[in-house]
């Protein structure tokens, strides 16, 4: 792929389309599920395979651009009960106009859980992360992996309303994720620019999990469900390149919002959104993400799934 | 990396299915009478069924009036499909109801919670 500037938002708007972790978390009585557009903010042993994601791109004239289907992958493990690495990549995608696929690049992540408070349902987290250039597919590829590698400091922030006085607050929650990416190669050979990214984007949660099992009983089909409206957001901050007539800007910012719907089962979790771009550089109409995620902490307890040191998290010990 | 995703894949997939049980956090699936709901009697006991295998010795429940009254049951006794019976010494009166429970699931999770009932007069 030649490093195009519109080739380069059509990737940011990919990125964000294909870009996020998974996991879900597990703070007092709230049960964080691992969303879509942003990563949750715990640390846990689980295995997301597949997330899927399709989104087509706009060229800055209007016309439609690139449409990209992926599968990506990713592996959580717990070290202790608060600090955790993973290994994933935005996987494999498939192009069409014009027609090119390939493999993603390796990311590894780091992640530590510094400050839970089970009774307000309230969590922060920090990770680093790494994506190892040249991981993927060749630069031969039809669509080659990054030649760079990227290293992101990330934050993470999760709080659940369930200590509100208001029985109509408490299945309500929101979890945010900023993140800071820095290519190690800032200016490519072919003379195009890797900009520093800023990264940032929320969720707001109401648990039907939670209102039934703490306000009010529901039926069956709904009490595993977990409706949400999500968004995330990139936006170059340094490195962006000169401007260019008739592409689009390199200082633009792009992302996506839209409901999505988790249901959360005993051993994995299921879910789906509606991606809506939110200008023109981001894509050109509704996209989808899905993902099964698999949770290692129920499926192996005592095995895969348990942290290597330490007794598995236990947020209400302290009752 | 075709391959490290194909052995994790294989991992994950042998793992669950090798493991036959659920060990998870415990929460409350189903209660009797149900959480912040109007019954129209009093009924011979409470009910509360969670969502995953529970510890009998780390689990219980109490209930209390809407001022904090407390209200005499028997102990809680884990019957089957994870249900908590708590047997009730007299006729609840009209009113409203807290219930308190805590359990350990077999993983030694412990989860605990509260909802409330109303007895209509
Ligand atoms: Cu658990």
């Amino acid at each position: 792929m030649i490093r195009h500037f519109t080739c380069a938002s059509a990737a940011a708007a990919l990125l964000l389309a294909a870009n996020p972790l998974y996991a879900h978390t597990i703070v007092g009585n709230r049960v964080f599920p691992a969303t879509l557009t942003i990563d949750d903010p715990g640390v846990n042993d689980e295995l997301a395979l597949p997330a899927f994601s399709y989104l087509q791109a706009a060229n800055p004239d209007g016309t439609p651009g690139t449409t990209s289907y992926s599968l990506a992958w990713e592996y959580a493990k717990t070290i202790t009960p608060d600090f955790g690495i993973s290994i994933g990549s935005d996987g494999y995608t498939w192009q069409r106009n014009p027609q090119a696929e390939g493999w993603s690049n390796i990311e590894t992540e780091a992640k530590f859980a510094f400050y839970q408070d089970p009774g307000h349902e309230f969590i922060m987290s920090a990770a680093v992360s790494a994506e190892i250039g040249n991981t993927g597919s060749p630069q031969s590829a039809s669509l080659p992996s990054d030649p760079f590698s990227t290293i992101t400091p990330k934050f993470f922030i999760g709080k659940g309303f369930g200590d509100a006085s208001a029985d109509w607050a408490r299945p309500f929650a929101v979890t945010g994720e900023v993140d800071y990416s820095i290519p190690t190669v800032t200016i490519n050979s072919d003379g195009s620019y890797n900009p520093t990214m800023l990264t940032y984007g929320a969720s707001l949660q109401y648990s039907l999990l939670y209102e039934n099992s703490f306000v009010h009983q529901l039926p069956d089909v709904f009490n595993r469900l977990i409706p949400a409206f999500e968004g995330i957001f990139s936006t170059p901050v340094a490195n962006q390149g000169p401007v260019i007539p008739g592409e689009f800007s390199p200082y633009e910012t792009t992302g996506v919002v839209g409901p999505s719907l988790y249901y959360i089962g005993q051993y994995f979790e299921i879910g789906v959104m509606a991606q809506v771009p939110i200008n023109r550089a981001s894509g050109d109409h509704v996209g989808a993400l899905a993902v099964l995620d698999i949770f290692l902490d129920d499926v192996a307890p005592t095995s895969l799934g348990k942290p290597l040191f330490g007794a598995p998290l236990s947020p209400l010990a302290r009752y | 990396m075709k391959h490290a995703s194909l052995l994790i894949a294989a991992t994950g997939l042998a793992s669950f299915l090798v493991s036959t049980q659920a060990f998870a956090h415990a929460f409350l699936n189903h209660a009797e009478p149900g959480v912040g709901t109007i019954v129209n009697a009093s009924p011979p006991e409470l009910q509360l069924t969670f969502t995953e295998d529970i510890v009998a010795a780390f689990s219980g429940a109490s209930a209390v009036t809407a001022g904090g009254a407390p209200v005499p049951t028997g102990k809680a006794v884990v019957g089957p499909a994870n249900t908590l019976h708590l047997r009730l010494a007299h006729a609840l009166k009209p009113g409203t109801y807290v219930v308190s429970w805590h359990v350990v699931s077999v993983d030694t999770h412990h989860t605990q919670g509260t909802y409330k009932f109303t007895i209509a007069p």
